[in-house]
């Protein structure tokens, strides 16, 4: 290190993420001193646990996929079905609904967890035993935008960064040549950017969005590509850079910014062929793609985003979502659920195993969900509204206890009655599965230090392996 | 928000007490005079005596001046935020004269560009945007109106103190002696409060609109006050004296403010129509007069046609003829029409057989002629295609069916009911569609309809009869589906009206009462007085005088057969299965061939080659008055994002930022106590106190927003401001580095009438802005003064993320200077489309649209604010996404383009001139004789690597380097 550069210089001009200037080795050795750990925001803080996971890969499935009908388990909607609800519905509703309406699928158990799955989610259910239902997640939000928002950042009123930029901000990146949080194929309604942008972190730490309004196999990392594929000549014009840079730091003497520029091109020009390898996935075996799914037209898009972030996974990024969509079902639920669940149930399985099998599982969280879960009561016929008081997700590998379930919701699956896990809590989880204390990893802005969990959350303890 | 934890606690303790504890804190004090130190050395402005007594406290030495070429840069891109141009750089460098620096900073803050310049730098507070992101990305398209109130204001140094009390209060500030247009841009200013984000979609409303007003103080208070006032939303300010029972003083100003226009399910922002008397007039004059240019053109244009066709009619049954060989051609008939008689009989007519029906209506000429004018009169629209039971009725949105008025088609109670097939999802203007109808549109007596909003069923019912007497009822969660038969019923049983889809009630409403009945035709396929807009098939449509029961209706969707319309008053099977009904297709087609869209006696698409030369010039003459008459249309009647006065209301405190938990009394509405002088007047009881919060913020009694506005300035120029927490002069925020600075630049900005140019001026004369940037390896000073706190050497900035590209529209000589306007062609309040946001214009940065959550991508690669929070300061990163940018991005390679094809341009010029002018043109310098070798072989090895050895891709690559350089993405 040639020149005195201070830290908050460094923290300023580097943060972390994507091309970080190589300097973490830096500042590691910097925050040895107590006094710039405490404000170095690129060091995982301890939180009491050892970090279980390094990497997530959240398996999102927008517009709300149902509980009832997939993950928790209802005997008594059958029962009681075409009855009215009992007890009373909540005071802010999206839509009228009327009585309870049971499943129109099956149930059965699965591996020696028993896990009750329905049939909309077989080969997803065959791993069950990998599984940690949490069947009593609850939000705030009963419409779309504010539903996303509030998983996603912790807030359906303010603008507030993701999660995954938070995970980003509290253990930077493995590969300063990837991205450390990417999204794919996210909606861009529904708060859209919001739910992956950084907000007022700084802004390294903003998702990166692959797809979501082009095919999923053209999608791709913004100016990666150079247009006029002469890579020589760019070799060339950045030595001119270089050296044209060099000398105009030598003139004014000492900067660590014009410093770090000169290595962020370098750095670019390797990224370039590093990152467009991960994107493709055509040198998979033959026997990874079928056991996605890539073989068959109705799973290969979605199967192709597993494997992507499978490969992300791999090659160190920090955050990996892949979106789904769309679970909004008022009404034709039947045949909608059906040919939704069709699509993701074999990619998702053949992730897990993926995974497994690769030894991936025991440090990438996995994570499933959607915004909301649905109504136990019906609208219309064959349809079930919006319902953010209690739904299913469930987490994967990552120090989690496999084969697991937490979390109770009363016998129509309406409300929480017992172990309630609010989203707040959630996030305060998933960092400390990460090995971050939620209430430490703070940012300061306007005045005040920021939480993804704001003043809320509470560690569920009980599903950490 | 906030750590409720005290909430509860500390709102109930009384306030007053528990504030005096921190109201010390220097940032709460009155703003002193403070004596200029006297002091050695260079000094020019009164702000070097303050910075070269800190230095020599310090044992610091500032730097030299910076060099000319250097200064000129600076100041261009401080006031600008544009490179300048090599000229005038030039000129400056050969300027030797003492006060050359001095004229230019007057030069440049008189430019129009220091208006967008700076605007921009207040619009990160104002956290402007296009679009209103959150859940419910709606269109904000008259928001530049306000962002172009912003540039004004700055170009013509409107004090800060009228700044401020513009745009919370612009509409309330009295007007005496104020054009009209005046008043209006005031309420314009006002479009600061609605510009934030909203959670448009949030269903418990009172929650959005505290959300609002939470939104409107937070950034009232971080952009005016520099304080986080809207933590004691949910508790006490844990370290500032601000008690909730501040907040909610400030609340009720907010709440009885309207900054939204409803709270529908999506609920919209508030707007207001601010265009003035004389504009309003001049609109309706050009109106009055285009109406009667385009009357003159469509008089002369039907008068050609009538006669056209009139020849037309009248030569048919000869034009038949002829074409079927019964008559010989003659000269006299019409060519066009006789072109059009062949087409049809050879073509369409002889595979749908009215061929043999017009030979055999000619075979007696004397009749042919009415019999062909009776067929005009035929049923029109009666088009037949496979339906849910037989045949159904084609509506293809130009075609209907019309059955006059009788007393049975007006009972009391009634059903009505019909399948309906929806071809394609209906957009914009024509997004409501009639599907059967009764009695003219809903605000006519009797009116009762089964119609779509979009793929939403709905039904009207005109209860008591004219405007305001309709009642509608939507199956909102009930949207068809395209391609798919549906089946809709209305029943009426004088007390509820009730829609049912696909056999279920889908909505239902509480009448009560009987109906006013009509005497209007009923209608297939439209609304029954126009509105032909429905495309699809309609089948089995049935009218009865009783309301069905939910079970027989979900019969008829469940079992359909022809028996269930046993009993109805009327029934539309659209089965053709009578003789009358076959006879009355084939007329209907008939009459679609001869007068139908596109029927044999229908005026052409183009009929002016038919008509006589006369005509012809005759109509063009007229046309051309009229386009004349259409280009001096004045501009379309405005609109603003503003807010407006609403309902008074004090608010109780709400427990824990709750709005269902309220405390007993409402608090009275007023300012922060802790920076109150004296104690504050009551607020008026007729009026929000927007105007009062306003001229208290703007008073010099305030001891913050004149602290925190010269820092924010001070900020923009070196990067850092005194205050290194611009966001936070609170007990938590840092100490200035230098106090006594900061309070006589306050003092001297109030005293200068809140002049932002005396600011800049007083600031760029000074020496402290105009040392040079350097460094020097090895200096002491690195380690004595590493963050630059007390100021020996310029700050070296990089450019913020709109100046990048600015810069590069500017060397390339591109940039696009056009003033003002918008570039956002989405309607108002749509929803933002789902195209990427591109920069295809080439105006300045300022100008393009902001879209939430969808910013261009340069603007988030280079850490550009979030418009969606206020930004008190960017953050300059250095991310090796901006290298791959400057590497590979279309913009880059475009300016790189330009500037090689001008200076390939350039006659017999050799490379040395050649790359002289580059850096002239990029770097507003000369090359030196190393940089040019260098770039001459740099040029050498390029054109051996592009295979075309095109010249200007050559140089182009040079130019490229050029503008990734860092001289070129800093200021030094």
């Amino acid at each position: 290190m040639p020149t005195p550069v201070t830290r908050r210089q460094m923290l300023r001009q580097c943060a972390a993420g994507f091309g970080n200037l190589a300097l973490m080795g830096m500042l590691a050795s910097l925050s040895k001193s107590p006094a710039a750990a405490s404000l170095n925001p690129l060091l995982a803080r301890p939180a009491g646990f050892r970090p279980r996971a390094k990497r997530v890969i959240f398996l999102f499935m927008h517009g709300g996929p149902s509980h009832v009908d997939t993950f928790d388990y209802k005997p008594a909607l059958i029962r009681d079905s075409g009855k009215p609800l009992p007890f009373a519905k909540p005071r802010v509703q999206f839509a009228k609904t009327g009585n309870l309406g049971k499943s129109p699928w099956k149930f059965r158990p699965y591996g020696q967890s028993g896990a009750m799955v329905s049939d909309l989610f077989p080969l997803t259910g065959a791993c069950a035993d990998e599984l940690c239902f949490i069947k009593s997640i609850h939000g705030t939000n009963e419409a779309h935008g504010g539903a996303l928002l509030k998983l996603h950042t912790g807030s359906d009123t303010f603008v507030r960064p993701s999660m995954g930029a938070w995970v980003s901000y509290g253990l930077g990146t493995e590969n300063q040549n990837l991205p450390s949080f990417v999204t794919v194929n996210p909606t861009l309604g529904h708060g859209g950017v919001g739910n992956w942008s950084s907000a007022f972190l700084p802004a390294v730490h903003h998702g990166t969005r692959l797809g979501g309004g082009v095919p999923i196999d053209k999608a791709t990392i913004n100016y990666l590509h150079d247009p006029d594929e002469n890579t020589p000549l760019q070799r060339a014009q950045l030595d001119l850079l270089g050296e044209m840079n060099r000398e105009h730091l030598g003139n004014v003497g000492v900067d660590a910014a014009l410093e770090g520029r000169i290595q962020s091109f370098e750095l670019a020009f390797r990224m370039q062929t590093e990152a467009p390898d991960v994107l493709n996935v055509s040198g998979e075996s033959d026997a990874t793609k079928k056991l996605y799914g890539l073989d068959d037209p109705k799973t290969a898009s979605f199967a192709r985003q597993c494997l992507m972030a499978r490969r992300f996974s791999e090659h160190g990024v920090r955050f990996v979502q892949v979106t789904h969509g769309y679970w909004d079902q008022h009404d034709k639920l039947a045949s909608e659920h059906g040919r939704l669940s069709a699509e993701v149930d074999r990619p998702i399985a053949g992730l897990l195993r993926d995974l497994k099998s690769r030894g991936l599982l025991d440090d990438t969280l996995v994570i499933w969900g959607g915004e909301f879960g649905r109504t136990p009561t019906l609208q219309g016929t064959d349809g079930r509204d919006h319902h953010p008081h209690a739904f299913t997700m469930w987490l994967a590998g990552g120090g989690v206890k496999a084969g697991f379930s937490y979390g109770i919701t009363d016998e129509y699956g309406f409300y929480c009655v017992d172990q309630k896990v609010h989203v707040h809590d959630f996030h305060a989880t998933l960092l400390a599965l990460l090995g971050m204390d939620h209430e430490s990893l703070t940012y300061r802005h306007a005045g005040r230090d920021f939480r993804l969990t704001d003043v809320h959350g509470e560690v569920v303890r009980s599903v950490i392996a | 928000m906030g750590c409720w934890g005290l909430a509860l606690m500390c709102w109930l303790l009384t306030s007053a007490a528990w504030a005096r504890t921190n109201s010390s804190h220097w940032a709460f004090q009155p703003v002193r005079p403070v004596p200029i130190p006297s002091v050695e050395g260079r000094v020019q402005t009164p702000v070097d005596a303050f910075i070269l007594t800190r230095l020599a406290h310090e044992r610091l030495t500032p730097n030299p001046l910076a060099d000319r070429r250097t200064l000129i840069r600076r100041a261009t891109i401080d006031l600008t935020g544009l490179p300048p141009d090599p000229d005038v750089v030039d000129a400056f460098v050969e300027d030797s004269s003492p006060d050359a620096v001095r004229r230019i900073v007057d030069r440049l803050l008189e430019s129009p560009e220091y208006g967008e310049r700076w605007a921009r730098w207040w619009l990160d507070l104002a956290r402007y945007a296009d679009t209103n992101g959150q859940d419910e990305n709606k269109v904000m398209a008259n928001a530049w109106r306000y962002r172009d109130w912003v540039v004004e204001a700055f170009n013509s140094d409107k004090p800060y103190d009228q700044f401020i009390h513009e745009q919370l209060a612009g509409d309330l500030m009295p007007t005496n002696g104020l054009n009209e247009r005046a008043v209006f841009d005031r309420w314009v200013a006002t479009g600061f409060l609605v510009l934030g984000p909203k959670m448009l979609a949030e269903q418990d409303k009172p929650k959005l609109v505290m959300d609002l007003v939470d939104e409107q103080i937070d950034t009232v208070g971080r952009a005016f006050l520099g304080l986080t006032v809207s933590c004691s939303r949910c508790h006490d300010h844990k370290f500032d004296p601000i008690p909730t029972t501040d907040y909610y003083a400030l609340a009720g100003i907010f709440k009885s403010t309207r900054a939204m226009e409803n709270l529908d399910f999506v609920s919209k922002f508030n707007e207001r129509w601010i265009s003035t008397a004389a504009e309003l007039a001049r609109i309706a004059a050009h109106e009055t007069g285009l109406k009667e240019r385009t009357a003159r053109v469509d008089a002369l244009v039907k008068e050609a046609n009538t006669a056209l066709v009139g020849t037309w009619k009248q030569q048919l049954p000869r034009a038949i003829a002829t074409t079927l060989g019964l008559e010989s051609a003659t000269n006299q008939l019409d060519a066009a029409l006789l072109k059009r008689t062949q087409d049809w009989l050879n073509g369409e007519a002889r595979t749908n057989g009215l061929a043999t029906l017009a030979r055999e209506l000619i075979s007696q000429p004397d009749s042919a002629l009415q019999k062909l004018a009776a067929l005009e009169q035929a049923p029109s629209g009666v088009r037949l295609g496979a339906g849910r039971l037989g045949t159904a009725l084609v509506c293809d949105g130009s075609n209907s069916v019309e059955v006059p008025h009788r007393p049975e088609l007006e009972p009391a109670q009634f059903t009505l009911e019909t399948w309906v097939q929806l071809d394609e999802t209906p957009k914009g203007g024509e997004s409501r569609r009639w599907l059967v109808s009764k009695n003219g549109n809903e605000w006519v007596d009797g009116h009762y309809a089964l119609f779509l909003e979009g793929r939403i069923p709905a039904a009207y019912l005109n209860v008591t009869g004219g405007r305001g007497g309709e009642i509608s009822i939507r199956a909102v969660d009930r949207t068809l589906k395209k391609g798919e038969w549906s089946h809709l019923a209305m029943t009426f049983d004088e007390r509820e009206l009730r829609l049912y889809v696909n056999g279920t009630l889908a909505a239902e409403q509480r009448v009560g009462r009987a109906r006013l009945p009509g005497k209007g035709p009923f209608a297939l396929g439209k609304r029954q007085d126009g509105h032909v807009y429905f495309r699809g098939l309609l089948d089995e449509t049935r009218l009865w005088n009783r309301a069905l029961s939910a079970d027989q209706l979900r019969k008829h969707y469940e079992l359909p057969t022809a028996e269930d319309a046993t009993g109805a008053v009327a029934v539309w099977n659209f089965d053709a299965s009578t003789p009358e009904e076959r006879v009355a297709v084939v007329r209907s087609q008939f009459r679609e061939a001869l007068y139908g869209k596109r029927g044999l006696l229908v005026v052409p698409d183009d009929p002016r080659p038919l008509w006589p030369v006369t005509t012809r010039d005759a109509v063009a003459r007229l046309e051309s008055e009229r386009d004349a008459w259409k280009a001096t249309a004045p501009p379309p009647t405005a609109v603003a994002l503003a807010v407006a006065e609403d309902n008074l209301q004090e608010l109780p405190v709400h427990i824990r930022g709750n709005h269902l938990n309220l405390a007993p009394t409402p608090v009275p509405r007023g300012f922060l106590q802790v920076l109150l002088r004296e104690p504050q007047g009551k607020l008026p009881e007729t009026q929000s106190g927007r105007l009062e919060l306003a001229r208290w913020l703007a008073s010099s009694d305030n001891p913050l927003t004149a602290r925190v506005v010269v820092n924010r300035v001070w900020q923009a120029h070196f990067g850092e401001g005194l205050v290194r927490t611009p966001d936070n002069f609170g007990v938590r925020g840092d100490p200035p580095t230098h106090p006594e600075l900061l309070d006589w630049l306050a003092g001297e900005f109030m005293r200068s009438g809140w002049s932002f140019k005396h600011l800049h001026r007083i600031i760029l004369n000074s020496a402290t802005w105009q040392t040079d940037s350097v460094l020097p390896a090895g200096s002491p000073v690195a380690t004595m003064d590493p963050d630059n706190r007390w100021l020996s050497r310029f700050p070296r900035q990089r450019l913020e993320a709109e100046m990048v590209r600015d810069a590069m529209l500017t060397v390339s000589r591109r940039l696009d200077r056009t003033r003002g306007g918008t570039l956002v062609s989405w309607k108002n309040n749509e929803y933002t489309p789902a195209d990427d946001v591109s920069a295809k214009s080439h105006r300045r940065s300022i100008y393009l649209p902001l879209v939430r959550d969808r910013m261009f991508d340069l603007f988030t690669i280079f850490d550009g604010a979030n418009p969606s929070v206020g930004t008190a300061r960017r953050v300059p990163t250095v991310v090796s996404h901006q290298a791959l940018f400057f590497m590979n991005s279309p913009l880059v390679k475009s300016a790189a383009h330009a500037v090689a094809e001008a200076v390939c341009r350039e006659e017999a010029a050799d490379v040395s001139h050649r790359v002289s002018l580059v850096y002239r043109q990029i770097l507003q310098r000369r090359a030196s004789v190393r940089e040019t070798e260098r770039a001459a072989q740099f040029l050498q090895q390029a054109e051996s690597m592009i295979s075309n050895k095109s010249k200007i891709d050559v140089w182009a690559s040079f130019c490229q380097t050029l503008i990734a350089s860092n001289e070129f993405l800093y200021r030094d």
